[in-house]
């Protein structure tokens, strides 16, 4: 396998390598998980995690995929074990607060999240359409971000989540519908 | 139910434009330095492996210990014999003079 040459220098451990490496990914993967996970503290401390990971982890990095590619990897797996840690966390909250545990207890915020990116007259609709992407199942959820919020070609999504290309479109239907029908829920609650 | 439509598509559409998310600018910095060098790939020893091999060779030793206690009393043994036999014959014939 022939690496490039920031590739070589990353993996000799060269700083400056690093240092340009999390100047050219930083915002991508910052966006990504904030999509993913919709709180910004979150999301920084999961693009911290990525890049050092990515440091750790660069001498096993095998070339099989872009360098772009596997960090987005590195973010999506990390958002969702963040993800998952916290529903696990909110679980055993309800167990600790029945118990008088209450600094156990994950406060769930039912605060709406607005994208910095969103233009402002999208502010109020997006928080809503964030909301119901937050109910979205795992696979349908990262699909949907790395294409909306991202900007990614389905094809380029095939290759952060390694399935095929129908696969990925086959996901951005689903989501599409699970999203129309939670819209239209909500609809019927409170725009009625 | 016309609006209820429009509303939904509407929504579905407001991430249209979205400009990426910029981070904290300071992040590089913010990373522990330890973190920024890679570890030091050290060999782990495979103490199964080793503790085997030294089992292995301990047992050699033993065998031979015991090996030569027993080749060295059976020696003895059969030396003992042999000096007995040798005596009998001899006060079987006689004392012998040279």
């Amino acid at each position: 396998m022939v690496f490039s040459a920031e590739i070589i220098k990353l993996r000799a451990g060269d700083e400056q390598a690093f240092r340009e490496l999390v100047n050219q990914y930083r915002d991508r993967v910052f966006n990504t998980a904030l999509g993913l996970l919709q709180h910004h503290e979150n999301a920084e401390d999961i693009t911290q995690e990525v890049f050092v990971e990515v440091f750790r982890s660069i001498a096993r990095f095998r070339g099989d995929c872009s360098l772009s590619t596997w960090i987005y990897r590195i973010t999506v797996q990390k958002a969702l074990e963040h993800i998952r840690k916290s529903m696990r966390m909110k679980r055993s909250g309800v167990i600790f607060s029945l118990f008088g545990r209450e600094d156990q207890v994950n406060v769930s915020t039912d605060t709406p999240f607005y994208h910095p990116g969103i233009q402002l007259e999208n502010k109020e609709r997006s928080a809503i359409l964030f909301k119901s992407i937050a109910l979205l199942p795992v696979n349908q959820r990262t699909a949907f971000i790395l294409h909306k919020v991202e900007g990614l070609s389905h094809t380029e999504i095939a290759e952060i989540m390694t399935v095929s290309v129908s696969s990925v479109e086959s996901l951005m239907v689903r989501a599409l519908r699970k999203l129309r029908e939670l819209l239209s829920d909500y609809y019927e609650k409170n725009e009625r | 139910m016309k609006d209820k439509e429009t509303w939904i598509e509407d929504t579905l559409h407001s991430l249209d434009g979205v400009r990426r998310a910029t981070c904290n600018p300071d992040i590089f910095e913010e990373i522990p330095a330890e973190s920024i060098h890679p570890p030091i790939e050290t060999v782990q020893a495979n103490r199964p492996f080793y503790w085997s091999v030294a089992a292995g060779i301990a047992v050699l030793i033993a065998l031979n210990i015991f090996g030569m206690l027993y080749h060295h009393r059976a020696n003895n043994h059969s030396g003992n014999v042999s000096s007995s036999l040798s005596a009998d014959y001899l006060s079987y014939l006689g004392p012998i003079k040279l």
